[in-house]
C-alpha cells in the first residue's frame, strides 16, 4: 500500500476541526435550509431585461454610408461577412439559420451572388444568397447590404428581386434569405 | 369581380365614372339588405342608431393638379401596400388606396385616375396567387374597374417602369420575368387582357406614341417595339448609349408626355434619351460631379435618386459623400443642374435621410422627399430649398413618390 501520511493527516485535521465545530443536528438544518431556499430562489423576483433583449435582438451591424465593413463573429448581425449582398430579412433571425429556412416555408432553388470579403481567414467566397419564401415577410434582422449589387437588368447580381423562383407551392412571397457559400471566389 | 365602366378617353370619362359610381352605390345599398355580415346588427338598442344633429359624409379628394402626391408604402416585401394621397400644397393628407404585393401605379388622363396592378394570394402568403389591375378614380378613390390579367408581374422592390400605361392611356403594359421575359398587353378600352408578347432580356418600360415602347438591355442598348391591338409585335434594337460598368439606377425619371428619360449611373454620370415613334435620341452624357466632389465622394444614392422640371430643364439629383457600393442607401442633399451642360445650378441640403424625390412641374415647382425611416414625406420649395411642410405617419417605410404630369 502506498504511503502519503501528509494527504492523510491533512484530511484528519479538517473532519476534526469540523466535527469539533458543528454538530449533527446543526449541519441537518443547515441542508434543510438550503433545500428549501433553493426551492423558493426562482419565486423571487429576478431582472430578466437582459434575456429579453437577447431573444428580442434588435437589427444590429446595420450598414451606413461609409460602406460595409465585415466582421466574422455575429451571424445576426448585418455586417456578417456572408450578408455583404443581402437587403431584406436574414433567416437567422427568423426562426432559420445562416443556412436553412424556417419552418413553413419553401426553399427557392435560384439565388443571386455576391463575392463576399472574409476577414477571419482573409479569403473572398462566392455566396449564393437563396431566398426562403412562402410566408409573410420576417420583418427581423432588416438588412440594406449593397456590396457588388447591381441594377434589375444584371438580375443574377440584384438583390432587389423577389428570388422565389422554382419555390415548391408556386410560392412568390418573400419571407426572409439565407448566405450558403458556394466555395473560394478565385 | 369585374365592374363594366371606364373612363379612358376624356370625353367619355365623366359620363361613364357617373354611372359607374350609381351602380356600385345601387349595389352597396342592396348588399347591406342582403348580407348579414355587413347589416346592423338587429340586437342593437337605439343608442347604437341614434339619429344625429350632424351630418357624416364620404369625402371626394379635391380635383388632381401639379402638386397631387402619391406616396407608397409596400413595406419592404410586404403582402399588402398603401398608396397615400396627399394634396402637396398644404401637406395635407387626403386619402389611402389599398394594393397588395409589390404593386406598379400608373397615373392615367392628367391624374384623373390611377391604375394600380396588384398580386394577392387566397391566404395571405401562400395559396392561389391572382393579378389583377384595378382602376381607381382619383376623386373618389374608388374602383371603377378591375381587369384579370395572368398570374406574371415582375416581383421586384417596387420599380415604377415595370409598368405603364401607354401615352394615349388606351393600354397597359406589364412587365414578366418568369418563365421567359415578355411583356403583358391589356386593353383599357375593353377592359381584358390581350397577349404576353415575348421579348429579349430587356428591361422598363418607356411607351411612345403610335403603340410603340422602348426597353433597357443588359448590353446598354434600348429595345424598340412596336404592337398591334393583337398583341403582335416587332422589334428593333438601337446603339449602345452606355458602358457595361455604368451602373444605371433602377428608377429613372421617364415623363409619357414628353418622351424625356434621366438616367443617373451610380457614379452620378447622366444619361438622357428622347424617345419618339421616330426613334431614340441619345443625348450626350455629362457627369454631375467634378473631379474635386469626386475626390471628396460625393455620389448619388437613394431608391428613387432623380427628378427633373421639364420648363426649367433641371434635373434633381439626390447625392451625398459616400463610400463605393452604397447607392441605395439614403442621401441628404440634392443637386440641381441644368439637363443639357450639367453645370450645377444649386444644392439642396433637405436636413433628413432621404431616399427618394419627386419634382412638380408647375411654374412655383416643389421637390418632395420621402424618408422611409421617417415614414415622413417632406416638401421643399424646389427653387429656394425652403422647407415648407411634411407629412408623417405614412405605414411602415414609404418610398416611391408618384406625381401627375
Amino acid at each position: 500500500m502506498k504511503e502519503n501520511k501528509g494527504f492523510d493527516s491533512t484530511i484528519e485535521k479538517l473532519a476534526r476541526s469540523t466535527a469539533s465545530k458543528t454538530g449533527r443536528r446543526g449541519f441537518i438544518g443547515k441542508l434543510g435550509g438550503f433545500i428549501v431556499g433553493a426551492g423558493l430562489l426562482p419565486l423571487l423576483p429576478v431582472d430578466r431585461r437582459g434575456r429579453m433583449k437577447e431573444a428580442n435582438a434588435t437589427t444590429t451591424g446595420t450598414m451606413g454610408r461609409e460602406g460595409f465593413q465585415p466582421q466574422d463573429q455575429d451571424t445576426q448581425a448585418c455586417d456578417y461577412w456572408r450578408h455583404c449582398s443581402i437587403d431584406g430579412n436574414l433567416c437567422d433571425c427568423c426562426g432559420g439559420t445562416l443556412t436553412s429556412c424556417p419552418p413553413g416555408t419553401e426553399l427557392s432553388p435560384s439565388s443571386w451572388v455576391a463575392s463576399c470579403y472574409n476577414p477571419g481567414d482573409q479569403q473572398t467566397y462566392l455566396i449564393a444568397y437563396r431566398d426562403c419564401c412562402g410566408k409573410q415577410t420576417c420583418g427581423r434582422c432588416n438588412c440594406l447590404n449593397t456590396e457588388g449589387e447591381l441594377p434589375v437588368y444584371r438580375p443574377e447580381f440584384s438583390n432587389d428581386i423577389v428570388w422565389c423562383f422554382g419555390a415548391d407551392n408556386d410560392a412568390m412571397t418573400y419571407h426572409c434569405t439565407i448566405s450558403p457559400v458556394v466555395g473560394k471566389a478565385s | 369581380m369585374t365592374t363594366k365602366q371606364r373612363p379612358l378617353k376624356n370625353g367619355q370619362y365623366k359620363t361613364r365614372l357617373a354611372a359607374s359610381l350609381t351602380f356600385a352605390a345601387v349595389l352597396a345599398g342592396g348588399s347591406h339588405l342582403a348580407l348579414a355580415g355587413g347589416a346592423v346588427p338587429t340586437q342593437l338598442g337605439t343608442e347604437a342608431t341614434l339619429e344625429l344633429m350632424d351630418t357624416p359624409v364620404i369625402l371626394d379628394a379635391p380635383d388632381s393638379d401639379a402638386k397631387r402626391v402619391y406616396v407608397l408604402d409596400a413595406g419592404g416585401f410586404h403582402m399588402t401596400s398603401t398608396y397615400y394621397t396627399i394634396d402637396g400644397n398644404e401637406s395635407k393628407l387626403l386619402g389611402m388606396t389599398d394594393a397588395g404585393k409589390l404593386p406598379h401605379m400608373m397615373l392615367g388622363d392628367n391624374g384623373k385616375f390611377m391604375a394600380i396592378a396588384s398580386t394577392m394570394y387566397s391566404r395571405v402568403a401562400r395559396g392561389t396567387r391572382d393579378d389583377y389591375i384595378e382602376i381607381i378614380d382619383a376623386k373618389t378613390h374608388k374602383p371603377i374597374a378591375d381587369i384579370d390579367i395572368p398570374e406574371g408581374r415582375f416581383l421586384t422592390q417596387v420599380i415604377q417602369r415595370l409598368a405603364s400605361l401607354s401615352t394615349d392611356d388606351r393600354h397597359i403594359l406589364f412587365q414578366q420575368f418568369s418563365p421567359s421575359p415578355a411583356v403583358g398587353l391589356v386593353d383599357l378600352e375593353k377592359e381584358s387582357f390581350v397577349k404576353m408578347m415575348p421579348i429579349p432580356d430587356c428591361y422598363h418600360l418607356f411607351p411612345v406614341p403610335d403603340q410603340k415602347f422602348f426597353m433597357h438591355c443588359r448590353d446598354g442598348s434600348m429595345l424598340e417595339v412596336s404592337y398591334d391591338d393583337e398583341g403582335n409585335t416587332q422589334q428593333t434594337n438601337t446603339k449602345v448609349f452606355h458602358g457595361e460598368n455604368d451602373f444605371l439606377f433602377n428608377n429613372p425619371y421617364y415623363s409619357n408626355k414628353t418622351g424625356h428619360l434621366v438616367w443617373p449611373s451610380t457614379a452620378g454620370r447622366i444619361f438622357q434619351a428622347k424617345l419618339s415613334e421616330s426613334g431614340a435620341e441619345f443625348l450626350e452624357p455629362f457627369d454631375v460631379f467634378t473631379a474635386e466632389q469626386k475626390a471628396d465622394k460625393w455620389a448619388p444614392g437613394g431608391w428613387q435618386p432623380v427628378g427633373y422640371h421639364k420648363d426649367r430643364n433641371e434635373i434633381y439629383l439626390l447625392a451625398d459623400q459616400r463610400e463605393k457600393w452604397t447607392h441605395k442607401l439614403t442621401s441628404r442633399y440634392v443637386f440641381v443642374v441644368d439637363g443639357t451642360t450639367g453645370e450645377q445650378l444649386r444644392r439642396i441640403d433637405m436636413g433628413h435621410e432621404i431616399n427618394g424625390i419627386a419634382v412638380s412641374q408647375d411654374a412655383e415647382p416643389y421637390l418632395f422627399a420621402s424618408s422611409p425611416g421617417a415614414q415622413t414625406l417632406y416638401t421643399f420649395d424646389a427653387v429656394s430649398g425652403e422647407e415648407l411642410g411634411q407629412v408623417d405617419e405614412l405605414g411602415r417605410a414609404p418610398v416611391l413618390i408618384y406625381l401627375p404630369e
